[in-house]
């Protein structure tokens, strides 16, 4: 008698061991089910993704489920848009590899070249004013005639309105800039980067780009040297 | 019994509230420029077009907007510098395309666009109303095969914002001829200004080409006869954005003197700082435009937000931002976030962050609830600063003014809206 009911209480035992751990397994799927994109948990409930982040102390607005489901609802894209150290390895790999092939493109980051000197940083500050104050000086003429009556031809003028040197630093960069961007394609075509739909305008921008490089060439030859 | 009639006066107000926000919400329309599409140092794509104001405004009233979703041009600076993109997908941006199309989408704001463009610009043309004279061939007589001049449509192609953007549905006015909407979001006043701030030059102002094409706008608008409510918002003050900052000649020359852009080192040339002389220009030029696109407002029945009442307060006294429990990361600022300093921006100093946009979609929220008895829902801005990218971890742009890629980011930005 005593010896079937151990046997009775163990089978008990057992039964309700697997039904309490089925349970808890049905539970964890229907917890799957109901957030529909369980993998993107973490990034809610914590901090992962924000490992520099200004505000370690920021409370999770998702301890509140409304808040998740705003997020979700309202910026679906940038909520799942954080990315984590694997992706940025793989992005700097792509860097040094871009710059050991093209090292002259504008676009390289300084982090991928030989530090700057002093001097260097001095340089490429100058470099930015005189950039952007002749870029800025072409935009503002041409806004003044952007709606100005059709078959009026505008007037040369007689003053130039930049010097000489700073429009030759301008054309220079304009240059290293228009065949930095023709270089980015080529290396993203090689590396299979583009979509088929960016294949066809990447062709009619760089036949657009060879045409505003070889004027570029042209009228920079024309600056005086004084 | 008093208790009853208001209760019953509640039920019936309550009722009549959400019926109303359901007729107004029906079918929201977008006209716009870059605040509107969801520009963002310096690029639009598919998450910067989710957080745009319009598409807040719109979900939190229950309803939705569509649009085509850009994949660029340009790109995403924060991306770069926080090492998320590298060559390969700076490339991608920089051809930019579509991630999806519509045959008519709903919300037409573009990036760089005014009321002029709204009318001309479409995503085959950048100025329909343009034309050229050519010369056509035909036999005059069985014996002289000769020509005559005809004008024709001189269709030169708009930049890739119209392009991607609209595609073949037309100009943003004709998108909105052929949705006829419900509810306008209808604010495309700021490009008629802003090209001062970043030109520094008030050369591009034109009163005369505003005034006579938001009357167009807001004349075809009243014309489609669907539209039964709408959102419209004053420009802010221009010359305080983050873009610029102040600057006093070391030699002391007025003209040399006053408001230069943020990434210049020195001014060498009067013609790179806004002088007194010409931020008062400025300032004249936007209250005849803001009084201008407040009277539309009125002339429409449209709810209408003092955006330059709202920056001017932000810039004065920040933004509070808050959790519901009571954390504080500090009060946001009119400028991009820094360390422990929230800000409102994004890295050009001109366009609204993800935190911006919600700031923005409550403001108009606030507004359009008081003008139409509804009840849209506010949106939590600490949900919208907890998970906006650039505000939980700041950069310092100024830290990357020595790498080259910058000129050109510049230029781009320049390009756009000068």
């Amino acid at each position: 008698m005593d010896k079937r009911f151990y046997i009775l209480l163990g089978v008990a035992g057992s039964l309700a061991l697997l039904l309490f751990f089925l349970s808890s397994k049905s539970e964890e799927k229907k917890k799957v089910v109901s957030t529909g994109e369980s993998e993107e948990i973490p990034i809610f409930k914590n901090s992962t993704g924000y490992s520099d982040s200004m505000y370690p102390d920021a409370p999770s607005p998702f301890v509140n489920g409304e808040a998740e489901e705003e997020a979700r609802n309202l910026w679906p894209t940038a909520i799942k848009s954080t990315k984590d150290d694997a992706h940025r390895e793989k992005v700097r790999e792509e860097w040094r590899d871009f710059a050991s092939k093209y090292p002259k493109n504008i676009y390289v980051l300084n982090e991928f070249r030989a530090p700057l000197t002093e001097k260097e940083v001095a340089e490429r500050r100058a470099s930015l004013d005189t950039i952007t104050s002749v870029d800025t000086y072409f935009y503002r003429e041409t806004s003044r005639v952007r709606y100005a009556e059709p078959g009026k031809d505008p007037v040369t003028p007689k003053d130039a309105g930049v010097t000489p040197d700073q429009q030759r630093s301008f054309f220079d960069y304009k240059i290293r800039e228009v065949e930095s961007k023709i270089e980015l394609i080529q290396y993203a075509r090689e590396q299979k980067g583009l979509s088929s739909d960016q294949e066809k305008i990447a062709d009619r921008d760089i036949a657009q780009w060879k045409k505003e490089l070889e004027d570029l060439q042209k009228v920079s030859k024309t600056v005086p040297n004084t | 019994m008093f208790k009853l009639l208001y209760f019953i006066t509640l039920i019936s107000l309550g009722g009549l509230s959400a019926q109303t926000k359901a007729e107004l919400f029906a079918r929201p329309g977008v006209i716009g420029d870059s605040l509107s599409q969801g520009f963002f140092g310096v690029t639009v794509e598919k998450k910067s077009q989710e957080w745009a104001y319009p598409v807040l405004v719109s979900k939190q009233a229950g309803s939705s907007v569509s649009y085509n979703v850009l994949k660029g041009p340009y790109l995403n600076f924060e991306d770069v510098l926080k090492g998320n993109c590298g060559p390969i997908c700076i490339a991608s941006s920089i051809i930019g395309g579509n991630d999806s199309t519509l045959q008519l989408p709903t919300h037409a704001g573009i990036t760089g666009a005014d009321y002029t463009n709204v009318l001309r610009t479409s995503g085959k043309c950048n100025d329909i109303t343009a034309v050229k004279q050519e010369k056509q061939w035909y036999w005059a007589t069985w014996y002289w095969y000769t020509y005559r001049w005809i004008t024709v449509q001189d269709c030169q192609s708009p930049d890739k914002f119209h392009q991607y953007g609209l595609r073949d549905s037309g100009t943003q006015m004709e998108v909105m001829e052929k949705v006829k909407p419900t509810f306008l979001f209808g604010s495309v006043g700021a490009n008629h200004v802003l090209c001062t701030a970043l030109a520094t030059s008030t050369a591009c102002l034109d009163e005369a080409r505003f005034k006579r094409d938001i009357r167009e706008v807001m004349r075809r608008m009243a014309a489609i006869g669907s539209i039964k409510g709408g959102v419209i918002f004053t420009v802010p003050n221009v010359t305080a954005i983050a873009y610029l900052e102040k600057y006093t000649d070391p030699q002391g020359r007025a003209n040399y003197s006053g408001l230069k852009a943020f990434y210049r080192s020195s001014v060498s040339n009067p013609d790179e700082v806004l002088d007194q002389t010409e931020v008062q220009t400025i300032t004249t030029f936007l209250t005849t435009l803001n009084n201008e696109i407040k009277a539309q407002a009125t002339a429409m029945g449209f709810a209408m937000l003092d955006a330059k009442v709202m920056f001017d307060d932000i810039k004065e006294n920040g933004r509070p931002i808050r959790s519901s429990d009571g954390y504080s990361p500090g009060s946001a600022r009119a400028n991009w976030p820094l360390p422990n300093q929230p800000g409102l921006f994004g890295l050009d100093g001109v366009h609204p962050n993800m935190y911006g946009h919600a700031v923005m979609a409550n403001e108009l929220i606030k507004v359009i609830n008081t003008k139409y008895n509804t009840t849209i829902p506010q949106v939590s801005e600490y949900n919208a600063w907890y998970n906006d990218s650039l505000n939980r971890n700041p950069i310092d742009l100024k830290k990357f003014l020595t790498n080259t890629i910058i000129g050109q980011v510049i230029s781009w930005l320049i390009g756009i809206f000068a």
